[in-house]
């Protein structure tokens, strides 16, 4: 009796239980995404309704030199996403470990700059690189480096964007990475171990094979996160000097909220958008290759 | 003996990290209980000669930082809280009860993960400008009562709900709600918890959302706040290091009480992402 009611009542409960995350995620998820990519065809400055213009901004933002420029930035920003897996994955597997007693402590400290605001962080990081009384300088100076102009130089400004960057994240991706390992039976490397097979052997044989699939987690999460970069950018060079820093959002943001060109912002915004789904879809692909293997 | 050994230099690595990740904040809070003109010599000093805790009076005074915690904190509570609702029934929804194009209808909501949020903020504007929601803090919570993790985060935990308890309710004569009230809700406490977490967290470190959709001072966020702070401003470094150390410490204090939580969830997230 009761349950045939409930049957009958699903179908409707489904949809009413929905309603309220799905109509929020359709307007303003959903529907700006399509408008973004109808905006990016148009010449709109926010003051005047979006007048269709087909390919002219894309035309004109593969001629645009400060575009380019940002999209070699961002791409240099990648440089962080090898180095913080390398260090994640030295941390995880020297914290997995039983005979630990303090890994608990030593993963809580790592992962606290992960829940912290970049702007916050970047406020920090600020006065580290300044260049004749932070710390990073100070300390340089102890090896006998001279001081460098890490924020004002142009050579320069890129990297401690980049620095700050694994510096807040390498916590985040050694956890993940580590439940990865606590994933591995322990027979696979008592196995191992019979057969004679050394710690470093283990490693490469065992570890890194069985842990692939939260590798490329970590690696797109973290290259992903790389193309979006922002924050960090405006908070320690605000993209400067001249350009050297600035990033795609960035150069979104300006010619969007600055200059409001937003149909050529959302150009470029259409573009990263690509970019960011091939790579979605690239991890995917890759972790239900490794899945099904 | 040889264990211990072999963990002995393990443990030096392992504090040499942590201590790269603790000694910006400890800079900061020397910095912030520093005199303004002696942070500038060329000696490294670690302890000040003396604590000094006008900046952080000074800080407070030249622009309403708890004012700013105020609208963070209100922001990321009404955020969190609309996530926990819609989550829960949508994630029960999506993993329990049959309707026509329930799978379609979610592989969409999935689908919306890969849209950057930098890519909808334009249209967007738009949208809240249409509804006249430019400058206030409705710009920063509608669009957050939603979120298509929490969904699929909620819907994880409903696949692997027992099937017992729904059965008992069934037959007991038990309609949805009354289910979803009294039997689900008590046993997804921590679950929604830590979704309520999380999405505070975002919420409160969101920055390109209130650069673009606050346009008065008294209006910012927390990071927001600390950006203008930077900018307009003649700050001192102790200032700007006493608005920071102000800045996280809300975050400090929730990530000690439900630290657990939060990195189970982050590696929940990673792991099936």
């Amino acid at each position: 009796m009761g349950k045939k009611k409930w049957k009958k009542s699903e179908v409707m409960w489904g949809y009413f239980l929905i309603a309220p995350a799905i109509s929020i995620i359709a307007i303003f998820a959903l529907v700006p995404a399509g408008y973004a990519i109808y905006y990016s065809f148009t010449d709109y400055s926010l003051f005047y309704p979006p007048y269709f213009i087909g390919l002219e901004n894309f035309k004109e933002l593969f001629a645009d030199e400060d575009f380019w420029q940002v999209v070699k930035n961002t791409l240099f920003y990648l440089i962080g996403v090898p180095v913080g897996l390398f260090v994640a994955l030295f941390l995880a597997s020297l914290l997995n470990d039983r005979t630990l007693k303090l890994a608990p402590l030593y993963r809580s400290i790592y992962f606290v700059p992960v829940i912290l605001p970049m702007i916050s962080i970047g406020a920090v990081w600020i006065w580290i690189f300044n260049v004749k009384y932070g710390l990073m300088n100070h300390f340089l100076g102890l090896l006998g480096i001279k001081p460098i102009p890490w924020l004002t130089s142009y050579e320069w400004s890129k990297i401690p964007v980049i620095i700050t960057g694994i510096w807040q994240g390498f916590g985040g991706s050694t956890i993940i990475l580590l439940a990865g390992m606590q994933n591995i039976p322990g027979e696979v490397y008592e196995a191992a171990k019979l057969d004679g097979a050394g710690g470093m052997k283990m490693f490469f044989r065992i570890t890194l094979p069985l842990l692939s699939q939260s590798i490329v987690v970590v690696t797109i999460m973290s290259a992903i996160a790389s193309f979006q970069i922002f924050d960090l950018v405006m908070v320690l060079t605000g993209g400067g000097p001249g350009r050297s820093s600035a990033s795609i959002v960035q150069f979104i943001y300006e010619n969007a909220f600055r200059s409001f060109e937003m149909g050529y912002a959302s150009a470029a915004a259409a573009l990263l958008f690509v970019v960011i789904f091939i790579v979605s879809i690239v991890q995917l692909k890759i972790s239900q290759r490794i899945t099904n293997y | 003996m040889k264990l211990w050994k072999k963990n002995i230099w393990k443990n030096i690595i392992l504090i040499v990290f942590g201590i790269i990740i603790l000694l910006p904040f400890f800079w900061m809070f020397t910095t912030s209980v520093s005199d303004p003109l002696k942070i500038f010599s060329e000696k490294l000093r670690f302890f000040p000669e003396e604590w000094r805790w006008e900046s952080y009076r000074e800080a407070v005074s030249k622009v309403p930082f708890f004012l700013f915690m105020w609208n963070s904190f209100k922001i990321a509570f009404l955020v969190s809280l609309g996530q926990i609702i819609t989550s829960f029934f949508a994630g029960y929804a999506f993993a329990r009860l049959k309707f026509p194009m329930r799978n379609l209808i979610f592989y969409i909501v999935l689908g919306t993960l890969m849209i950057p949020g930098q890519v909808t903020l334009i249209p967007l504007y738009s949208i809240m400008a249409k509804f006249n929601l430019i400058n206030t803090h409705w710009s920063l919570i509608i669009p957050g009562l939603a979120s298509p993790f929490g969904i699929f985060l909620m819907r994880q935990y409903f696949l692997v709900f027992p099937t017992e308890l729904e059965d008992a309710a069934k037959i007991d004569g038990c309609n949805v709600p009354k289910f979803l009230i009294h039997v689900a809700l008590p046993s997804s406490k921590s679950i929604l918890a830590t979704l309520g977490v999380l999405a505070f967290i975002g919420s409160w470190g969101n920055f390109i959302g209130p650069l673009v959709f606050l346009t008065d001072l008294d209006k910012a966020t927390v990071p927001l706040g600390l950006y203008r702070f930077m900018g307009s401003y003649s700050t001192s470094w102790p200032e700007l290091m006493a608005a920071t150390a102000i800045s996280i410490i809300p975050l400090i204090v929730m990530y000690i009480i439900a630290q657990r939580y939060i990195i189970e969830a982050y590696s929940f997230a990673g792991v099936r992402k």
